[in-house]
């Protein structure tokens, strides 16, 4: 993946933006820099903390899951811990697992991959839902979290990207955004967005899974030991738990629920719009770049007409959720009105 | 366009003439009279597709006769030319006349169902709008809720908020592209979803008002 995409931002287009650096205004944490080494630690505490989770179940106890679908109502025994609202939907017709974008188990909105815990009764909503707020809001954010993913491979070695947060923008705004502390300036043309369309083309044809793990703050903060951003987060926020998602080799704390795996993106569908720049909320003499983007889902055709008229709105900066909210304070309605 | 199976009875071939010959004047004649007879009492048949689409245009022209009025000698006399049976007469005057009196057509819609099988016949469904039978076609969902949907209303109501218009306004002489402008803008119909649609429809039968949307929603 790495070297697929160094091929295609390609020599040419690095040297493009080094042409623009004007100044380095890099990532002055005291931990050690953040690449590759750092982002294979990251996944191997990531993977291992998984398998604990996974070797607890010792003894498979059985649960009964009602599906309240309009069709194919009925009711099935499912492994505890174990099983997970795809495995119900693999039961029932391929539809099923490749058209739910989530799942409603007893009322509460649930992750795909997120195993069942007790019995329930269980509902698939899919993108074409009579109210589909939710879903909206789902795929919007699983839409930011793969922009995330995407940025960590898009540069050279040289280049230090360092995740910071997807801040929460309604989809009526038109674009989701990702923001990340770039170790240079980078004002990029139109080819190298195209790049980075590329790279969202090849992620969303491999229909990587997005993985969800709820892990102990303590180990929360054994991954992201080299993220100051992610730290402060961990710092502010009370509970005692934090839910982790997982895409490729990218990690990210999110409450969720996402959709199931990248496929859902349509790869030529999937456009990042807009880089600017706006202040950083944690060091001071820093820039965070903020790179927005818009997708549809796989539900809907779009016309290439259409589908510029929806890009074009995305390149306007939307400067909305500039830094993390721990109060809820921010509501993205009530932002979005008053811009 | 569809395309005709059985078009040729010779190996002549008949450049500018799209109807069907079928064994001479006579029997094509006594062909459609019996399918424009059946239309008009059952209001859908299935026929072979060259057959209902032969008979479609016939069926579209009795039905400009049948809103004349029976008190109109021509009218009549048409129609008692092409209705076999003449109890049908009284049908096509006092009720499928009054049907369409609002309605400058098309008045049927043709539905291909199936591939050609082995005698090399398409089947196909003929019908009258308004007809009593269920639909054969699903009916098309909408909800100005979708993803697609949210994001292209947001990109309109940007565009009317811009102002663009009347910057355009002041410099085009021309009102009638700043309405066409304008208007394309609000009935942008980009795709339609059909759920799980078997049937394929023939362009030229869509109805003009059923493109219009209700609720102002591009798919």
């Amino acid at each position: 993946m790495l070297s697929a995409a160094k091929m295609l931002l390609g020599q040419k287009c690095v040297l493009q933006c080094l042409k623009h650096i004007r100044l380095y205004r890099g990532f002055h944490s005291s931990g050690s820099p953040y690449n590759s080494t750092a982002i294979k630690k990251q996944n191997e505490i990531f993977e291992k903390e998984k398998q604990r989770q996974l070797s607890l179940v010792k003894r498979i106890e059985k649960i009964r899951v009602n599906h309240l679908g309009p069709n194919d109502e009925c009711s099935l025994i499912m492994n505890k811990y174990l099983s997970t609202p795809y495995h119900v939907a693999m039961h029932f017709n391929e539809i099923y697992t490749k058209r739910s974008v989530m799942a409603v188990v007893n009322g509460q909105p649930w992750h795909m991959l997120q195993p069942l815990v007790e019995d329930c009764d269980l509902r698939f909503l899919t993108m074409k839902e009579e109210e589909p707020d939710e879903v909206n809001r789902v795929f919007w954010r699983s839409s930011a979290h793969m922009l995330g993913a995407l940025l960590l491979d898009a540069f050279k070695e040289s280049i230090t990207v360092v995740p910071v947060r997807a801040p929460d923008i309604p989809y009526m705004i038109g674009c989701f955004a990702y923001d990340v502390n770039l170790s240079i300036q980078w004002e990029p043309t139109r080819q190298e967005l195209t790049s980075l369309k590329r790279l969202a083309y090849q992620l969303s044809e491999k229909k990587i899974p997005f993985e969800r793990l709820v892990i102990r703050k303590e180990v929360a903060e054994e991954i992201f030991a080299d993220n100051v951003y992610k730290k402060h987060h961990l710092e502010n926020v009370n509970t005692e738990r934090v839910t982790l998602f997982r895409l490729g080799q990218f990690i990210d704390i999110n409450d969720g629920p996402m959709v199931t795996d990248t496929g859902f993106m349509v790869p030529f569908n999937y456009s990042i719009t807009k880089v600017h720049s706006i202040d950083d909320y944690l060091l001071p003499n820093s820039k965070l770049s903020r790179f927005q983007g818009v997708a549809l889902p796989s539900d809907f055709e779009c016309h290439h007409t259409a589908w510029s008229v929806i890009e074009h709105k995305a390149k306007n900066p939307v400067l909305l959720d500039l830094k993390p909210d721990f109060d809820n304070k921010y509501l993205p309605d009530e932002a979005e009105a008053a811009s | 366009m569809i395309v005709p199976d059985t078009f040729l009875t010779s190996t002549k071939m008949r450049h500018g003439k799209p109807y069907r010959r079928w064994g001479g004047p006579q029997k094509r004649i006594n062909l459609l009279r019996n399918l424009v007879t059946g239309l008009v009492r059952y209001e859908r048949i299935e026929t072979s597709m060259a057959r209902a689409h032969e008979c479609q245009k016939y069926a579209e022209r009795i039905m400009y006769v049948a809103k004349r009025g029976d008190r109109d000698p021509d009218a009549m006399r048409v129609a008692d030319f092409w209705l076999t049976d003449k109890a049908q007469v009284h049908k096509l005057f006092k009720v499928l006349g009054p049907r369409f009196a609002q309605s400058n057509g098309p008045f049927t819609k043709l539905f291909k169902y199936a591939e050609p099988g082995e005698r090399g016949k398409m089947t196909a469904y003929l019908e009258f709008k308004g007809n009593p039978y269920p639909p054969l076609q699903p009916t098309e969902r909408k909800n100005p809720k979708w993803l697609i949907n949210v994001l292209l209303e947001g990109a309109r109501h940007d565009f009317h908020s811009s102002g663009l218009a009347e910057k355009v306004d002041s410099n085009i002489t021309n009102r009638r592209d700043l309405n066409r402008l304008s208007q394309s803008m609000i009935d942008m119909k980009l795709t339609a979803s059909v759920e799980g649609a078997t049937a394929s429809v023939s362009d030229a039968q869509k109805d003009n008002n059923e493109l219009k949307n209700e609720d102002g929603t591009p798919v």
